[in-house]
């Protein structure tokens, strides 16, 4: 039983918990932008600076994790597209206007 | 309630000096008379003294000597003044040895700044 | 009128002390897969810690012994010292997995790089200790954790179908991966039944010196305090249920659960969810320390208690002290807190059966609770959860692995 939770826990620390079929990628990936978005809609109606750079860079930190199992091509580029909309949030998470384009573009990302 | 079931029965219950503060646990407990068939406790002991306290008891009584935490306290019987909630005795731990490894681990938070808090 | 006011206070602080960092998990989480289903579970959990946390705080009050001097009695050296690794290694996991929240709330409100925070938690967490009697810590802690209520206001304006929300108090299979909703069934039961609760609270009965005539306060603390404090693990469910599930947003990270506030309701409701967080799961951390503190110091005889003062119970201070210190040397390595959060609570459903039973058999014993023991109500609940206690307990790992940690 020792053994089994060590492979288990052996396994999770290796992050074989990314998922490698392309339904689940896509679903992961859609998770993203969709959160991504919401964060852009709460920073464009004014939100605390910290809060949104640093969330949004976290979930940049789960795309990133999940961007080398991605083979299909086509999702391979949405990812990094929601990955540079989340940046421009994390460099300048005061700058309103630009939150709600980013907010509009992760919206369409997420289709 | 004879005297043996007595002493079986606080095996394991903590032991409270005569100023109510706590100073081990009746660890182990010394018979005579057992060939007599009278058979009553003499001693409380306090410490290590799990060699017969079972299996894990025995590796742990090993694990403390090794660790020269083998010091074993004899509380004879009579200095017990009561049972109940706790193994009250008649005087203070320091008086009977039970206090030596609560004292050196104050040696080391005393000199802490609002040990007293 | 002084008794109304301080059972008052005494379940405020029940309320706010009773989410950490495992419930804020797998609340929301549960709210992002299952929406509503999961309420039950929820329900369940809570009724476990009323019953368990009130036959612990009223085995404390009328003997003086707390979890682990019962562990001792009961079971004797061998198994309670068992007894005791098995519950100092759940007691660390979950200390380690309140101090990773606490730099993880902390990076979202500062921006400082996690690391450092980490050092700066532990630190904080020993000035604490040290420094703050114990009726402040119970107070400070939990009056803050009360900012959680922003969830409760969350989940109204989220408007979501109240109807779909009284079905998932009925228990049910659930929709989507039966592995996973299964592991969410043993890890909401767990998170609420998590084991440095008991333990605290019981030492706490002896801390505040409470006697047979506190035994009202005992059960109006753990009834009123802790269902109400279920009621903060359902505000998380139901507002992650509505607003995330709809949007397909997984809750992997602690900066989600701050967004389901700040979402309806702006950046007040940011503010209030991650001071919330912070003081909640801070005093998850003061409070699972101090447990393995009191854990070792009962099962070896050694004295105990803040209100000993520090120098007082020099052996049971050292211990608190190496258990921040080992919490630390934990997180600092950068492990996940979220993974470590899951682990702690699974292995705490595993340990759980190890100190329920010997409370249930304290609890019971006319000899030695005279008139306070078990009644038939009593015993009827504390069957029926050492029943569920079990069942969890052997369901706990293999749903681990066949859920894939949840992830389906």
């Amino acid at each position: 039983m020792r053994l089994v939770v060590a492979l288990c826990a052996a396994c999770l620390l290796a992050g074989c918990g990314v998922p490698q079929e392309r339904a689940d990628q896509a679903e992961d990936v859609h998770a993203v932008a969709a959160e991504g978005a919401l964060l852009a809609h709460e920073a464009a109606e004014g939100s605390l600076e910290t809060f949104t750079a640093e969330h949004a860079q976290a979930l940049q930190g789960l795309l990133r994790e999940l961007q080398p199992a991605i083979e299909d091509e086509r999702l391979s580029r949405r990812a990094a597209a929601v990955d540079a909309a989340l940046g421009r949030l994390v460099e300048d998470p005061g700058d309103r206007r630009q939150a709600y384009t980013v907010e509009r573009r992760l919206r369409e990302l997420a289709g | 309630m004879t005297e043996i079931d007595l002493g079986l029965g606080v095996l394991d219950h903590q032991l409270v000096d005569s100023d109510r503060h706590r100073c081990g646990k009746v660890d182990d407990l010394e018979l005579e008379g057992i060939q007599e068939g009278r058979p009553h406790v003499t001693e409380i002991l306090a410490g290590p003294a799990w060699e017969h306290r079972g299996l894990v008891g025995g590796l742990a009584a090993r694990i403390a000597k090794r660790l020269g935490r083998g010091g074993l306290v004899h509380v004879p019987w009579g200095e017990v003044e009561r049972i109940r909630f706790g193994i009250r005795l008649r005087r203070p731990a320091h008086e009977l040895g039970l206090d030596r490894g609560e004292e050196r681990a104050r040696r080391i938070v005393e000199k802490i700044p609002g040990a007293s808090l | 009128m002084k008794t109304i006011f301080s059972i008052a206070l005494g379940i405020l602080a029940a309320i706010g002390g009773f989410v950490d960092i495992g419930d804020i998990v797998f609340n929301v989480a549960a709210g992002a897969t299952f929406g509503f289903e999961l309420l039950w579970a929820v329900l369940i959990g809570v009724g476990g810690i009323i019953t368990y946390a009130e036959m612990c705080g009223r085995v404390a009050t009328v003997s003086g012994a707390a979890v682990f001097d019962a562990v001792r009695e009961r079971f004797g050296f061998s198994v309670g010292l068992v007894a005791l690794v098995a519950g100092q290694i759940v007691n660390l996991m979950t200390l380690a997995a309140e101090v990773g929240g606490v730099a993880l709330v902390l990076e979202l409100l500062s921006g400082l790089s996690y690391r450092v925070l980490v050092l700066l938690a532990v630190v904080a967490l020993a000035i604490v200790l040290w420094t703050m009697p114990f009726g402040w810590i119970e107070r400070v802690f939990g009056y803050g954790g009360l900012c959680l209520l922003v969830f409760a206001v969350a989940a109204i304006k989220l408007n979501p179908d109240w109807g779909a929300v009284a079905h998932g108090f009925v228990p049910s299979t659930g929709s989507g991966n039966g592995w996973v909703y299964a592991y969410y069934v043993v890890g909401l039961i767990g998170a609420a039944m998590i084991p440095y609760e008991v333990y605290f609270y019981s030492s706490g009965a002896v801390e505040e010196q409470w006697g047979p005539e506190d035994l009202g306060l005992n059960r109006a603390n753990a009834v009123i305090g802790y269902s109400l404090g279920g009621l903060l693990s359902f505000a998380l469910m139901i507002s992650a249920g509505a607003l995330l599930l709809p949007e397909g947003i997984s809750a992997e990270l602690l900066g989600t659960v701050a967004l389901v506030a700040d979402v309806p309701l702006g950046q007040i409701g940011l503010l209030l969810a991650l001071i919330g967080i912070l003081f909640a799961v801070s005093g998850a951390a003061v409070d699972s320390a101090f447990s393995g503190a009191y854990n070792v110091a009962q099962f070896f005889g050694w004295e105990w208690g803040k209100y000993r003062h520090n120098a007082g119970a020099p052996r049971f201070t050292l211990a608190w002290v190496v258990m921040l210190v080992l919490s630390f040397a934990i997180v600092i390595t950068g492990i996940d807190p979220i993974m470590v959060t899951e682990l702690s609570v699974v292995a705490s459903v595993v340990a759980l059966p190890l100190t329920y039973v010997p409370i249930l058999l304290v609890a019971n014993d006319r000899a030695y609770m005279g008139e306070y023991a078990n009644g038939r109500l009593g015993n009827l609940f504390g069957v029926l959860y050492l029943l569920v206690v079990l069942v969890i307990a052997l369901a706990a790992i293999p749903l681990l692995l066949l859920s894939n940690m949840g992830q389906g």
